[in-house]
């Protein structure tokens, strides 16, 4: 077998397709970079000899149909075909030993539902590197959090699922050992309900700025995931365990975009029943201006515990005068007092979340 | 974790007992049971150095600090002791390789860590022979690393142990460390526009509220932020040494006299007393007042920012909208804003207070445990100390 890194990604969903795409942009830079495997919900190709240029493209743009790669096959030799019950669970692992492939970087673009967890677990167990896109395996139970994240033979990255490229995990990372400990961090890590909110601040419509956030690429593909505040709520379990603290997701006080029940309507539902809040976000928004202030969706971790939900801030505040689109991360050290250090930066899109997934992948090379 | 305690302890010189050293002395104690590993080894301030091998036992190193609060030097603490271990050396830190002389072979085993928080212009050639000899360093002191290009880079290539220096910009600010993380995944940085002196930040916020120029200085003095001799501050001395370390960070080559810098100092008033510097300083206000106004009219705030790029760097007072995240800065808040290429018009910025002792002091002790990440991170993951 060639000598190299080889590269299994898990996911073919809007980030995975774009990573397959800048990868293929960025191989010439990355030649001992090679594709092993490409899976999504119904299984995994695996090519023991690396992926070439044009099956990549072909795979990526079968899954741009919706129909599972289950029905597609590589025309290359030597191609397996791994389905889904085995494919994620840590019998993968026997699969892939079997093809004598003991080092490889696994990432994971799965989407929130997909319970990659234990896999990732036993992969780095067993000496496989983990790059995380999707943050939900870090956001299950503070057991599995420890176990995913604790010393294994294998590496874990993680900072373009939580902050979408921005050096957040490394600067808490930081803040976390140093002398000056971080006792409070408001976080806005979501930068399409950033725009959503922003937009009904400067007058426009809650139901045409979701629209508008979606189709910026702003929110998931299932906007239940962003409107529900569950996205913004992951990030900030994350975070506080990243300060240290030990937390279930149970004990998140989250108060979502949209009331509970409707975040849980069928999309084409719920898409309708917007425009029934566009007159309450409408006033909020008013009322805040009012006092010189703004509706923002915000993440608070202190020692109150964990809160997310929509906030009136400042508007003269670092976060009160974004223009919506960004996110960012200010976090109070002991020492610091009122004044908090600010982490600010663009939020994720498709392309840039796959450049920022990329960058930890070549990371580990 | 047992097998944690079987892994080697790091020996901590530090260098420098003024308020960063004494915070950080103070933390390192605070977190001593949480990072079991970090031991004291080697102290020193102006009068001298002192070593020993055994390590500073908490209860001694309290001691130090209470009697540098006394206002008793290293020196006199060490006549005082009866039958001290370790040995003690009238040697400075610009005494260069003499002071490394007694912990030379400790270096060699590569568990030690010499840290300079002092504010010695002399301190490159003693730096530079704890690297020749195997030391991690940590500095919190620029001088170092503003030295000449070829001095630079003699001092990078000295050894394989780290070389860590995030507090010398932007104090616990993590400015270096997020551009190493750009760098490091294959974004280009492109420019960097930073506010990084302190006395400037206040300067130009107060004269922003119609407060003349020259009483602004005063206050920023009086407030403890200006250097003794403020017209360092207005001639951008330090601003100067900070650019050049961010600009090498980026992979410029240039010296101190590359960074082209507006200096505030009124012409006629650069050299002379300090007392007709005062004196004369008035004399600026209403030209200041004239450009805030004229700057207001256009929606517009003046700033001393530093910028740089490939074209090289430089700093001044600047015109910025007062909506931007520069016109929006109050008092010494420090900002560095990043424009790479992956982010395309949208940048990246760190914003916050960029000075302090106990701050600073607080950055330092994260870049000591940075050289062992791994064990601080599962230190940490045992739960608050």
């Amino acid at each position: 077998m060639k000598k190299g890194v080889l590269l299994l990604q898990l996911g073919l969903g809007r980030t995975g397709r774009a990573l397959v795409g800048h990868y293929l942009a960025q191989a010439d830079r990355y030649p001992q970079l090679r594709y092993l495997g490409i899976g999504d919900r119904s299984g995994l190709w695996i090519i023991p000899d690396g992926w070439g240029r044009p099956t990549l493209a072909e795979a990526a743009g079968f899954k741009t149909t919706g129909v599972p790669l289950t029905r597609w096959g590589p025309s290359q030799r030597g191609s397996e075909w791994v389905p889904a019950p085995e494919a994620y669970t840590p019998d993968l692992i026997w699969r892939l030993d079997e093809l004598g492939i003991r080092r490889a970087i696994v990432v994971d673009t799965t989407g929130p539902g997909s319970n990659t967890a234990p896999l990732l677990v036993e992969l780095r167990r067993a000496g496989y590197d983990v790059v995380l896109a999707n943050k939900a395996p870090l956001a299950g139970s503070q057991e599995s959090y420890q176990a995913l994240t604790g010393p294994a033979r294998g590496r874990l990255v993680w900072d373009a699922a939580v902050s979408a490229g921005l050096p957040v995990a490394a600067a808490l990372a930081r803040a976390a050992r140093g002398g000056d400990p971080i006792v409070g961090l408001v976080a806005m890590p979501s930068a399409g309900l950033g725009l959503i909110l922003a937009a009904i601040a400067r007058g426009g419509r809650f139901s045409e700025a979701v629209q508008e956030a979606a189709r910026q690429g702003l929110l998931h593909p299932d906007v239940r995931e962003d409107l529900s505040g569950q996205d913004t709520a992951r990030t900030a379990l994350i975070l506080a365990r990243q300060l240290g603290h030990p937390v279930e997701p149970g004990a998140i006080r989250l108060q979502g975009l949209v009331p509970a029940g409707l975040d849980r309507l069928p999309p084409e539902i719920l898409r309708a029943g917007l425009r029934d809040l566009d007159p309450f976000f409408a006033e909020r928004a008013w009322v805040a201006g009012e006092r010189d202030r703004v509706v923002r969706y915000l993440a608070r971790i202190g020692p109150e515990g964990i809160g997310v939900g929509l906030d009136e801030i400042p508007l003269e505040s670092s976060a009160g005068r974004l223009a919506g689109g960004e996110t960012l991360f200010t976090f109070y050290t002991e020492h610091g007092g009122e004044h908090p250090t600010t982490l600010l930066g663009p939020g994720p899109r498709p392309g840039t979340a796959a450049t920022a997934v990329f960058a930890d992948i070549a990371s580990l090379l | 974790m047992s097998s944690e305690l079987a892994t080697p302890g790091l020996g901590i010189v530090q260098l420098g007992l003024g308020s960063v050293g004494r915070a950080l002395i103070e933390q390192v104690l605070a977190a001593a049971a949480r990072y079991p590993w970090l031991q004291y080894q080697g102290l020193g301030d102006r009068s001298g150095f002192a070593w020993r091998p055994a390590g500073w036992s908490p209860a001694a190193l309290r001691a130090v600090l209470a009697a540098k609060a006394a206002g008793r030097s290293l020196r006199e603490q060490w006549s005082d002791l009866a039958a001290p271990e370790g040995h003690f050396v009238a040697a400075r830190i610009d005494a260069g390789p003499a002071i490394v002389a007694p912990f030379r072979a400790a270096c060699a085993a590569g568990g030690l860590v010499l840290v300079d928080v002092t504010a010695e212009p002399g301190s490159y050639a003693a730096v530079r022979a704890a690297r020749e000899a195997g030391a991690h360093v940590v500095l919190c002191n620029k001088w170092a690393l503003a030295e000449d290009q070829e001095r630079y880079d003699a001092l990078l290539r000295a050894g394989r142990g780290r070389l860590l220096y995030e507090t010398t910009v932007g104090a616990a600010l993590p400015v270096l460390s997020t551009l190493d993380t750009l760098l490091l995944s294959g974004d280009r940085v492109e420019s960097i526009e930073a506010a990084i002196s302190g006395t400037l930040g206040y300067v130009t916020s107060a004269i922003q509220q119609g407060t003349p120029f020259s009483v602004a200085l005063r206050a920023a003095q009086a407030a403890g932020y200006a250097e003794p001799d403020p017209r360092d501050d207005l001639a951008g001395v330090d601003a100067r040494r900070k650019a050049v370390i961010l600009a090498r960070k980026l992979g410029l080559r240039l010296n101190m006299a590359d960074v082209q810098i507006e200096s505030l100092v009124p012409a006629g008033l650069e050299q002379g007393p300090l007392d007709t510097f005062w004196a004369g300083l008035g004399a600026g206000d209403a030209a200041y007042a004239a450009r805030v106004a004229a700057a207001r009219e256009r929606g517009a705030v003046l700033r001393f920012l530093a910028t740089i790029d490939a074209g090289g760097a430089r700093a001044g007072l600047r015109e910025v909208p007062a909506t931007s995240l520069a016109g929006s800065l109050c008092g010494t808040e420090s900002l560095f804003v990043f424009r790479t290429r992956r982010y395309g018009d949208q940048p990246l910025a760190i914003r916050g207070r960029g000075a302090g002792a106990v701050l600073t002091a607080g950055g330092v002790l994260a870049d000591i445990l940075a050289l062992d990440p791994a064990r601080a991170a599962a230190a940490l993951l045992e739960g608050p100390a």
